[in-house]
């Protein structure tokens, strides 16, 4: 009598989505957490809110709140009286016009003011700064946000002197304080 | 009933599959270091942008734009009542810069000749435009000298000026080739003219 020995059957062959399916099912949710850390940390982002973005607005002699401190534009004219140290009045070269911003505070809190930064804006969208090379003959002091530290000063009304100057056709339209601790929101106190 | 493996055979075949494994990541990390090696690096792949343009022709440089007026040269220059004599020859360059939409500061000012070499403006008397000398405004063109000191020998001039300093990593660099040939020596000592706006 012959015994016929019986092969064991083969172990069932697992499909590739069987044998994968732990792998496939751990990539979604790493994708998924590569992709937060991408846009969590957005360049982009970063330089947007560095740059003046958000203007807080207001027409001349009105007030615009800021921090805790208020602040206002009382006129933005062209200053055709400058005069040199000598007290001798000069002459600007061809081509170039002076203007005078005078700006306003009410800030008690100094520190919510400090470490500003004035230009003009023209309508073209062109920035001007103060003390240009230009007016360097002129006696004019250091235009800023914080009052004079000499002893009277009244913290809640104390004004600063901006000069600047352009080129013949531009139409300035506002001064902008910008503070690089309040970015992207600033000032722009309208003519 | 099949023949049993060979008991040698299969230490062996681990052997050398575990010599594949180290050959394949070594061949892995070869061809990305040869990756590595044919990209530019950091300072080439973010080097400053020239902008060229002949003499007299204004060259856009972003924030600002320049044009060469002239050049003189002497071997020495005079500052204040002070004479500066070199071994080399002071080249003086007249420029008219005009800022774009807001105020700017030339922070970097340089002459760079036919064989790679360059010359920052020179710190051996006060410049009036360069080194941020001088803020300017958008839309008044200033006309102003910056002075160099550069080898007798030197050919092939251009002049370089941005607002950035240091690196200055994909900024706009101006590049103006000056006249060619042999630099004209004014036999009297030249002084820097002061910067004047520029109708």
């Amino acid at each position: 009598m012959t015994v016929t020995a019986i092969a064991p059957a083969p172990p069932p062959v697992r499909g590739w989505w069987r044998r994968n399916v732990w792998g496939l099912l751990t990539v979604l949710p790493l994708l998924v957490t590569a992709a937060a850390i991408g846009y969590a940390d957005d360049v982009t982002e970063d330089y947007w809110d560095s740059q003046p973005r958000q203007p807080i607005s207001a027409a001349t002699n009105e007030w615009a709140q800021l921090g805790g401190a208020r602040i206002r534009l009382v006129e933005l004219v062209a200053a055709t009286d400058l005069a040199n140290y000598a007290g001798e009045p000069i002459q600007l070269p061809a081509g170039v016009l002076s203007w005078r911003a005078v700006i306003e505070f009410d800030a008690p809190d100094q520190d919510a003011v400090a470490g500003c930064k004035i230009t003009l804006e023209d309508r073209a969208g062109r920035q001007y700064g103060t003390r240009p090379d230009e007016l360097d003959q002129v006696r004019a002091g250091y235009p800023g946000c914080t009052a004079d530290s000499s002893a009277g000063v009244d913290l809640r009304s104390y004004r600063t002197e901006a000069l600047f100057v352009t080129p013949v056709g531009a139409e300035p339209v506002a001064v902008r304080i910008t503070w690089i601790t309040k970015l992207p929101i600033y000032l722009r106190l309208l003519r | 009933m099949n023949a049993p493996v060979s008991r040698h055979r299969r230490p062996l075949w681990r052997i050398w599959r575990g010599m594949g494994s180290v050959a394949l990541t070594l061949l892995a990390l070869a061809i990305g270091q040869a990756i590595i090696a044919a990209t530019p690096d950091v300072d080439r792949s973010e080097r400053p942008f020239l902008k060229s343009g002949p003499m007299g022709a204004e060259v856009d440089a972003r924030s600002f734009t320049a044009s060469v007026v002239g050049v003189r040269s002497s071997r020495i220059i005079k500052e204040r009542g002070v004479e500066h004599d070199t071994q080399g020859v002071w080249v003086v360059v007249k420029v008219k810069i005009t800022a774009g939409t807001e105020p700017v500061l030339i922070n970097y000012a340089a002459l760079h000749d036919g064989r790679g070499r360059t010359f920052l403006a020179t710190d051996r008397l006060r410049q009036p435009i360069a080194d941020a000398a001088r803020t300017f405004q958008p839309g008044i063109a200033v006309e102003g000298e910056i002075a160099f000191e550069v080898p007798a020998d030197t050919t092939g001039l251009s002049l370089r000026l941005a607002e950035s300093s240091g690196a200055r990593l994909m900024d706009a660099t101006t590049d103006v080739a000056l006249p060619p040939g042999p630099l004209w020596l004014d036999p009297q000592p030249v002084t820097l003219d002061p910067p004047v706006v520029s109708s």
